[in-house]
């Protein structure tokens, strides 16, 4: 049972369940807790290689237990997501936590995703239960439905889940061209039925970023 | 930064038009919508987030007005180096950290504001800085800065309620 | 026409054809329907004391 304590915490209750979190997410619990590193990005050769790439700071720990546990990201907000047999994508730092019940698992966005700060890979969650997203400034959600497609600038975008197509529209924020800022000068288009989480601010790019 | 600045050039603004709907926003900063109804808002350009296309708009550069001011907030504050002002009917989008907060200006009733907590004023405003003993203690963190910006006239201004650089 | 404040650090606006908008660049998260964005010539150059 996810929980939000004004908008930087979230509070999971746990009756021998678990919950998978970020690792250092932590911030407080109580109760009895069991601790276990999971290996991130999944198992086998695959799996290896995301956690090469994406680093330590995006493997998930799994908590079981009796109580309340307790976990901020860096004072963001954090949005509660909630899954019914679908599939949400997320950017792996992106993803808070998710229902131990939950399947995550990673997907390939692409070298263009890359370059735009996105990282090569995607967290998937999938099942249902409830997920926690956090973002720089709260998150908004933007229905995508046929009629009407949605372009999002790559650094706002947080997450998406539903029915949709993703491909790269070649746009023009410009950031590029003032030689400022995030070197993308693209949108992501979305088309199809779903939904998309935005946040209020453009992350760095791998580049830019210390 | 003020390398940037050097250029002779504002932040460079982009034209939106076409049919459809545009969420903006920046840097997770907050935002404070102001509406003008036919008078003019001075606002850093910096601080500028989206404005209506049907504002006449002009920029300057403090340092060519009130020299002393335009250095020393370029100084202080790293930016404030230009002001935009918007003139007409239309909504401002401005940017100012945890919010802003309007305050009056009346004849007898003049405003003594901490010149990294302004954003904007609007209305027929006068602006003086100067220093005054004890101010130094009150504002800041030991930043050095003993300045104040005193506005005078009639008009109101928008103080960020956070003392964070933007 | 008017900012709509979706949260407090995101504003929405309609385009209508033949109204323009002007705003920072980068400061577009997302948008909707058929949206232009272009630099803006010239609009704020600002004079410079030499």
């Amino acid at each position: 049972m996810f929980r939000l304590q004004g908008g930087k915490t979230l509070a999971v209750d746990l009756t021998g369940d678990g919950v998978k979190a970020k690792n250092g997410s932590m911030v407080a619990y109580d109760g009895r807790m069991a601790f276990k590193k999971m290996s991130g990005g999944g198992e086998g050769i695959r799996g290896m290689v995301t956690r090469r790439l994406t680093g330590e700071q995006m493997t998930m720990m799994e908590v079981t237990g009796q109580g309340t546990c307790y976990f901020a990201d860096r004072a963001s907000e954090i949005s509660l997501v909630t899954l019914r047999g679908d599939k949400l994508y997320v950017e792996a730092s992106n993803l808070l936590a998710t229902d131990s019940g939950l399947r995550t698992g990673t997907s390939f966005t692409g070298v263009r995703g890359g370059a735009s700060g996105n990282g090569l890979f995607t967290t998937t969650v999938e099942g249902t239960g409830q997920a926690a997203i956090v973002s720089d400034g709260t998150a908004v959600v933007l229905r995508v439905t046929t009629r009407y497609p949605l372009s999002v600038d790559p650094g706002a975008y947080i997450a998406h889940q539903g029915n949709l197509q993703q491909h790269f529209q070649s746009g023009v924020n410009f950031r590029t061209l003032m030689g400022e800022g995030s070197g993308e000068s693209f949108q992501i288009r979305f088309e199809g039925e779903g939904l998309v989480y935005v946040q209020p601010s453009e992350r760095n790019t791998l580049g830019g970023d210390v | 930064m003020i390398g940037r600045r050097v250029a002779g050039e504002a932040t460079p603004l982009m034209t939106v038009e076409g049919s459809g709907t545009v969420m903006f926003g920046h840097g997770g900063h907050h935002i404070q919508v102001i509406a003008l109804a036919g008078d003019t808002l001075y606002v850093e350009a910096d601080r500028l987030l989206a404005f209506d296309g049907t504002l006449r708009q002009s920029t300057m550069f403090m340092g060519s007005q009130g020299g002393v001011m335009g250095m020393v907030r370029g100084q202080v504050t790293g930016q404030g180096l230009f002001t935009t002002s918007l003139t007409g009917h239309g909504s401002v989008a401005v940017m100012a950290h945890g919010g802003v907060v309007e305050l009056p200006i009346a004849p007898g009733r003049e405003v003594h504001v901490d010149p990294q907590a302004y954003v904007a004023h609007h209305g027929d405003v006068r602006n003086k800085l100067s220093t005054a003993l004890g101010w130094r203690d009150m504002v800041g963190r030991g930043s050095g800065e003993a300045f104040q910006l005193e506005l005078s006239g009639s008009g109101a201004v928008y103080v960020q309620a956070s003392e964070e650089k933007l | 026409m008017p900012f709509r404040e979706i949260n407090a650090k995101m504003v929405e606006a309609a385009v209508v054809p033949g109204q323009k908008m002007y705003s920072q660049r980068g400061a577009m998260l997302a948008y909707r329907g058929d949206v232009t964005f272009t630099r803006t010539r010239g609009a704020v150059r600002a004079a410079w004391p030499r």
